[in-house]
């Protein structure tokens, strides 16, 4: 037995020489290849002539257009009027009342703190003259979740339902969660046109896999025993899901409505791109335009938004804790502060407040519930009975509806309240701009930022580029193509093939390479940050709970606001959006790193330092091996993230697929677009399998 | 007519039960079939006949089919083969719809872990099977807040049911059972997931409703204890074969066979055995016999007169509640009911 391990673990290290031994000569034959080629490698022109697939999709799109816009034009014209009617009531009513209901809600489901944020977050959509924006933002956002919700829970339910039904949406769900968000922009232009409808659209599928697959997981996570007592009271099928089922899947199917909520904010600012109006648009005005300023205000109208709408959402699946009667429960400042007097006696007024508010609601709501009840019951006398005790467990919907209808009233006929106060108004544009000029005139920071900026081109990036794109095309195919092989499959490395063909068959080969080059410095500069940070929040629990309150806020914002401080302290340039991508794309690096580090179970690291090993040895040769498979996941999520980027960055300089995307939306190319978005999508979905198939391995390895 | 009657039932699981139900009935023992098909003999022909009013422990250990056995009563789970009457009603011909009404106003039941609904409340929960019934809410509430009272949660209606103890907890699920006055309750290790204290709590608490509602019940245990305490019959399954079938003194006095034995090697006999059962009749007791003695009654466990024989050296005359002799135990007596065979 023992010998034929020895055997085994000896064949092991041979293999693993020679993968090692492989992997030099294939790097050194690329090193060889491209310093002998004079320019970029490019597919053959023959090829490249005859494939023009940008001209076949404007074709198409014209065919299209001709023919069957009457269709698209139908759904489109539903969706806009919808949407018209939701902007039209949002910028037309009152401001207070728009305000009320944005608060009000807050209020309710999130407590004190949550209602003041929100009073803050509509103060600030005002005061830096944005409202307008940011509520039809806030529309746009708001029916496409509603669509998404709608759509997703269902086809959820039936997900549960059906194993075959499940078994059919699953890799299409896999699917569109690796796709970066802009993909959906392209086919919605392309059948419903520019503005609000398509962006709607294009939002809705974007947002709709968390949705679908959370209903469905939630569904089928109820435990076999409730199921069981409930139907052995006799329950038919419809009872156990409306009554039993879904009840218990809320929280899940809340967390889903919270993701859908993040999603489509980040599509929504994205889809300016396409022509819908909102802070997008105005923040990318601001960014053309160089305005630092204009820039942040946008970018913080939407940051406080994500925040409020995320803490909003995230209220409903998140369960009170309940207190000691002893203890005095805490409105505004945290219930840690407890034990000291002076918190205790701020808070003595905000509870009898919230008790008299809590007491006439009741009230109001118990006499609503009793005249309801009252009407009713000359009808059918236990229906009246469902209604009233529906209606007096939610006592503070049917008061904030009398707020509402209070104001409209006042409105129309005594006092006009209009759009929000000019004198209320207070730009912090000039302020910023201020600010950021006289930090970058600092000669301190400007050779700070110089040395930084030439240090990433020079020994990074601009070499990689060198490298990459004078490659001849066919021998970085053949790696790609081997590298599938070797850890997906044979099928695998035919996708991947005709995949890379297709994208240098599309004359954008140099192109992908930039991207390419650029996504790799991103992920290398994310390692190299990331990994370390990640390793100090495993060993330090008090630094971690901080990171991950900024990794969580990091990770709720669209990646437009990535630009701006970027473009702030570093200007416009590809080094700018290297920079962006990585700010963008590390969190998933830092907290899998921390989280498989810590998920090696304590005894592990006892025994290796039982043995005498020391701090790092024991990190070296016990924890990380066994954090491989969270690295990779880390990897893979980064990797994913930073070719999602590429599509924005040219904003600031970025260059590659990007830019051609870009410029093929902005000439309204679609064919040229279309092609580049495939690309980076093409190169996202085999670098992703690839590190899938990878991590599938480790796992194994390790028996995990 | 029996009100629960269970005829040549066999459940087997896996992919393709029928093809390896002929093979079960030739008297393949469950490893054969497990290596030979993949199949897992859940219930291996089972026959079983129950009284109306009385309390049927079933027992097994884990894997022995008991909680297959009681779901196939109201059909959580369809048997391969075989017919089950309840109340001389076979429940395989029932229809979808009337296999649902037939749950709503015939049986129900208690589960091990409970079985609460999370999202509702204990009135809410008790509540639940006459809300299946169509019941309206008012009259709903009145019977629910009368059953929780039964079982002594009065005050508790309006919490959630992870606010409550495991004993409390259960305590829900017996009343919302009780809620729906089916005549027949379904208990599936009811008390299985208790502590040993609120466990015999609850047991008490059962043979005191019991013995007012006299329902039949169906009770799922693998604490032989239990079994002895609650069981007016007990039958004991093994491997999906029902071994033995008796009354607690049949099972303790009369194993069938040696898996029984093994059980009931180490119970505590002075704890489960009355003196009416050791005791011998009037007429084979002789007069030297009848010397020395003690009272008891019929209905005291052999624990509870034993340290008063001992002291005294005494011997036993057994009178019931009037005060009626019934008959006598002597040392020759106790020494056998006391024995390991």
């Amino acid at each position: 037995m023992a010998s034929r391990s020895e055997l085994i673990n000896k064949s092991n290290h041979s293999k693993n020489l020679i993968t090692y031994i492989i992997i030099a000569v294939v790097f050194l034959v690329a090193l060889w290849l491209s310093t002998q080629s004079d320019g970029p490698s490019k597919f053959p022109k023959e090829v490249t002539d005859k494939f023009t697939f940008t001209a076949w999709v404007n074709d198409g799109e014209d065919y299209l257009k001709k023919n069957y816009r009457w269709i698209t034009k139908i759904i489109a014209n539903y969706i806009k009027n919808g949407y018209y009617f939701i902007e039209d009531f949002l910028i037309d009513s009152p401001w207070i009342l728009v305000a009320s209901m944005i608060v009000l809600p807050c209020l309710i489901a999130g407590g004190l703190r949550l209602g003041l944020y929100s009073c803050f977050v509509i103060y600030f959509w005002g005061a830096v003259g944005m409202w307008n924006e940011s509520l039809q933002t806030v529309g746009l956002m708001g029916l496409s979740v509603l669509l998404c919700v709608f759509f997703g829970i269902i086809l959820g339910i039936l997900c549960s339902q059906s194993d075959r039904f499940e078994k059919f949406m699953k890799p299409i769900l896999d699917t569109m969660q690796v796709m970066p968000a802009f993909v959906y922009l392209f086919p919605a232009l392309f059948f419903f046109g520019i503005g609000g409808a398509p962006a709607i659209l294009a939002t809705m599928i974007y947002a709709m896999p968390p949705i679908i697959r959370l209903t469905n997981t939630g569904i089928r996570q109820v435990s076999e025993q409730t199921i069981e007592s409930a139907t052995s009271f006799g329950s038919s099928k419809l009872q156990l899901l409306l009554k039993i089922k879904i009840p218990l899947s809320l929280p899940s199917i809340m967390m889903g409505i919270n993701q859908v909520i993040m999603m489509a904010l980040a599509l929504v600012v994205l889809a300016c791109f396409i022509g819908a109006e909102g802070i997008g648009g105005q923040v990318w005005l601001a960014i053309r335009n160089l305005d630092v300023g204009w820039a942040m205000e946008g970018g913080l109208c939407i940051l406080f938004m994500a925040i409020m709408f995320d803490r909003f959402s995230m209220s409903f699946s998140k369960q009170e804790a309940t207190l000691p009667s002893d203890v005095q429960k805490f409105y505004l400042l945290p219930q840690s502060w407890e034990k000291y007097q002076i918190a205790r006696l701020l808070e003595k007024p905000l509870s009898i407040i919230h008790s008299i508010i809590q007491y006439v609601c009741i009230k109001t709501t118990n006499f609503v519930a009793y005249i309801f009840n009252f009407i009713i019951s000359l009808v059918n006398k236990s229906t009246a009975n469902d209604i009233a005790e529906i209606i007096s467990r939610r006592f503070y919907i049917i008061p904030s509806f009398i707020i509402f209808f209070i104001i409209s009233i006042i409105d129309t006929n005594i006092f006009q309240f209009g759009s929000f106060p000019e004198e209320w108004k207070l730009s912090i544009r000039q302020p910023i701009a201020d600010g950021v000029k006289a930090l970058t005139v600092h000669p301190g920071f400007i050779s700070f930022t110089k040395g930084l900026r030439g240090f990433v081109y020079l020994n990074l990036l601009h070499p990689l580029d060198i490298f990459l794109t004078h490659i001849p095309w066919w021998y970085t195919m053949a790696v790609f193509i081997a590298i599938s092989y070797f850890t997906v499959g044979l099928r695998f490395a035919l996708i991947t093939a005709v995949l890379l063909i297709f994208i240098g068959a599309c004359g954008i080969w140099p192109q992908s390479m930039i991207t390419l080059s650029s996504v790799l410095v991103s992920v290398v500069l994310c390692f190299a940050i990331g990994v370390p940070l990640g390793i100090i929040a495993s060993y330090n629990e008090r630094y971690r709970n901080i990171q991950n309150v900024v990794l969580d806020a990091m990770q709720t914002l669209p990646y437009f606001c990535y630009l701006i401080p970027v473009l702030m302290f570093f200007g416009g340039g590809i080094v700018s959006a290297v920079l962006a991508t990585v700010i963008y794309s590390i969190p998933p690096i830092i907290r899998l790193t921390a989280l498989g580090l810590t998920q090696v179970s304590g005894t592990y690291s006892e025994v290796s330092r039982s043995f005498g090993g020391t701090l790092i040895q024991t990190l070296n040769k016990v924890k990380f091996p066994l954090a491989v498979p969270s690295l990779v996941v880390g990897f893979n999520q980064t990797v994913i993230m930073a070719f999602a980027m590429q599509i924005v960055t040219p904003l600031i300089g970025g260059k590659g697929l990007g830019l051609e995307v870009f410029n093929g939306l902005a000439r309204s190319d679609t064919g040229r677009g279309l092609a580049a978005g495939i690309g980076i999508v093409l190169l996202a979905i085999i670098i992703d399998r690839i590190s899938l198939a990878w991590t599938k391995k480790q796992r194994e390895a390790l028996g995990l | 007519m029996s009100k629960i009657e269970i005829n040549n039932v066999f459940k087997i699981f896996g992919p393709k039960p029928a093809s390896v139900l002929q093979m079960v009935k030739d008297g393949s023992s469950k490893e054969e079939v497990l290596e030979k098909t993949g199949h897992t003999v859940g219930l291996d022909d089972v026959t079983l006949k129950i009284n109306e009013g009385e309390t049927f422990v079933c027992m097994g250990l884990s894997g022995s089919g008991k909680s297959t056995l009681i779901r196939h009563l109201n059909r959580l789970i369809d048997p391969t083969d075989g017919e089950i009457l309840i109340e001389g009603t076979n429940v395989m011909s029932l229809k979808k719809e009337e296999l649902i009404d037939f749950r709503r106003h015939k049986m129900s039941m208690v589960f091990q872990r409970f079985g609460l609904f999370p999202h509702k409340t204990v009135l809410q929960n008790v509540g639940y099977g006459l809300e299946m019934q169509g019941i309206e809410l008012e009259k709903r509430n009145n019977v629910s807040m009368e059953k929780i009272e039964s079982v002594g949660l009065t005050g508790f209606e309006n919490q959630f049911p992870n606010q409550l103890s495991g004993g409390m907890q259960q305590r829900v699920g017996l009343a919302r059972a009780l809620a729906t006055d089916t005549d027949i309750m379904l208990m599936d290790e009811a008390f299985s997931a208790l502590d040993p204290l609120i466990r015999s709590d609850m047991q008490k608490q059962l043979l005191d409703l019991q013995s007012e509602l006299k329902k039949t019940i169906v009770f799922i245990t693998h604490d032989l204890d239990e079994s002895l305490k609650l069981g007016d019959h007990i039958g004991i399954l093994n491997a999906g074969k029902l071994v033995q079938v008796g009354t607690p003194v049949d099972i303790i006095m009369n194993p069938a066979d040696d898996y029984v034995e093994a059980f009931v090697k180490d119970v505590n006999r002075a704890k489960v055995l009355k003196a009416k059962i050791i005791m011998k009749s009037i007429n084979e007791t002789t007069n030297e016999e009848k010397n020395n003695l003690i009272k008891i009654q019929e209905d005291q466990f052999i624990e509870e007169f034993l340290p008063q024989v001992v002291c005294n050296n005494a011997n036993c005359e057994v009178v019931d509640k009037k005060g009626n002799v019934k008959g006598y135990i002597t040392n020759k007596e106790l020494q056998h009911s006391l024995s390991k065979s």
